[in-house]
């Protein structure tokens, strides 16, 4: 890792806030942050070929849960997330389990994680008298704005601040997977589920400790997306279309580099502001049409994604140099 | 190709028949749910034999 550089972008990535004031852009900047952190989420068991269409849900829980812990019971989000991600977790090892002591892997666990991931979108919908169904729900507004026990603020600053911290987490646990055990193991699973079980290693739990971590970080991701938001629906935090949206940004970007999520989710959510713009309500899902196009072109011709290749020229290099 | 006419049939039924004493959402909740234990239980499908 190149510390220096690493340290200069630190550096410039904490001072922007305090230079530049503009609204909007620091809103797009938030939301990249909040959504590259739960691409990253994804790309955390993606990477071991852990094929998940289910984080749509895990997301749903994560926010709702914070927000329904608010309203009801005055929870402070800085335990209301918490409980969510842990409900995240809790939801993960339900699922998982199950999968990986019967062993399924593959086009069943997508499918499967894929009906978890309808499964909570139409829950939530049904539950409209709790959950506010497809009108979407508010978490109740502090009174006056701002409040550091409700997790609530009017600036766009302070928000950018804390999901640059969040969105750092990202990185710093692909680095830390990277460098554990854990990762040795889920790469012999990933090449030969037998093979691995038969050098010692216990695959169930293996899988079942990546999928917990990637769930309790989609929950988190969830839970600051809702505080940010101050609004949340099961179209935007759950269901298939918030699952493949993960899947789609994470390959764009790619899915072995540690920044490939955050660069899938600037490509993508700048797209679609642009698309917004340019077009306007005339061009209602072209947004859509420019993700398939783009998951279909990196696909063919960028199998690593965005960064692969990059990666891919810098490493020889690096090598030289050592 | 039957076992798919069956598994539409069932899907159908159960999504409509909840929907007449439970919001519609439940009766989509109840098929899914029904998917996922179909695949723990019966991964080769509800029909297929083992081989």
């Amino acid at each position: 890792m190149n510390w220096p550089l690493c340290a200069i972008a630190t550096v410039a990535l904490v001072a922007l806030p305090f230079v530049y004031h503009g609204a909007y852009p620091l809103h797009i900047l938030v939301l990249i942050l909040i959504w590259s952190f739960a691409y990253t989420s994804w790309s955390v068991m993606g990477r071991f070929g852990l094929v998940s269409l289910g984080h749509g849900g895990f997301m749903g829980i994560g926010a709702y849960v914070t927000a329904l812990l608010w309203n009801y019971w005055h929870l402070t989000p800085w335990l209301g997330i918490p409980v969510a991600m842990l409900a995240a977790a809790v939801m993960a090892l339900l699922i998982g389990y199950p999968c990986f002591r019967f062993r399924i892997t593959g086009h069943y666990f997508a499918l499967l994680t894929l009906a978890l991931s309808a499964i909570a979108l139409q829950v939530i919908t049904a539950t409209r008298d709790v959950t506010g169904g497809s009108l979407g729900y508010t978490p109740e507004r502090w009174q006056g704005g701002s409040s550091l026990y409700a997790l609530q603020f009017l600036g766009k600053e302070t928000w950018y601040l804390i999901a640059l911290g969040v969105w750092a987490l990202g990185p710093l646990i692909l680095w830390r997977v990277d460098r554990s055990m854990l990762s040795h193991a889920l790469e012999a699973i990933a090449e030969d589920e037998d093979a691995a079980a038969a050098i010692g290693v216990n695959v169930t739990v293996e899988k079942l400790k990546i999928t917990v971590l990637s769930a309790t970080m989609t929950g988190l991701a969830g839970g600051i997306y809702c505080q940010y938001q101050m609004f949340i629906s099961p179209d935007t935090v759950s269901g298939i279309a918030v699952s493949l949206q993960m899947v789609f940004a994470a390959v764009l970007g790619g899915l072995y580099v540690p920044l490939g999520p955050t660069v899938g989710a600037t490509i993508t959510i700048l797209a679609t502001e642009l698309l917004r713009i340019w077009f306007g309500t005339g061009a209602v899902g072209w947004d859509n049409l420019v993700y398939g196009i783009l998951l279909v072109v990196v696909i063919i011709f960028l199998p690593q994604g965005l960064l692969g290749p990059l990666r891919a020229r810098l490493r020889p290099r690096q090598s030289r140099v050592a | 190709m039957f076992g798919g006419f069956v598994a539409a049939f069932l899907f159908a039924e159960i999504i409509s028949v909840s929907g007449l004493y439970l919001d519609q959402e439940w009766g989509y909740v109840f098929a899914f749910a029904l998917f996922v234990v179909l695949m723990f239980l019966r991964p080769q499908g509800l029909l297929a034999r083992r081989s």
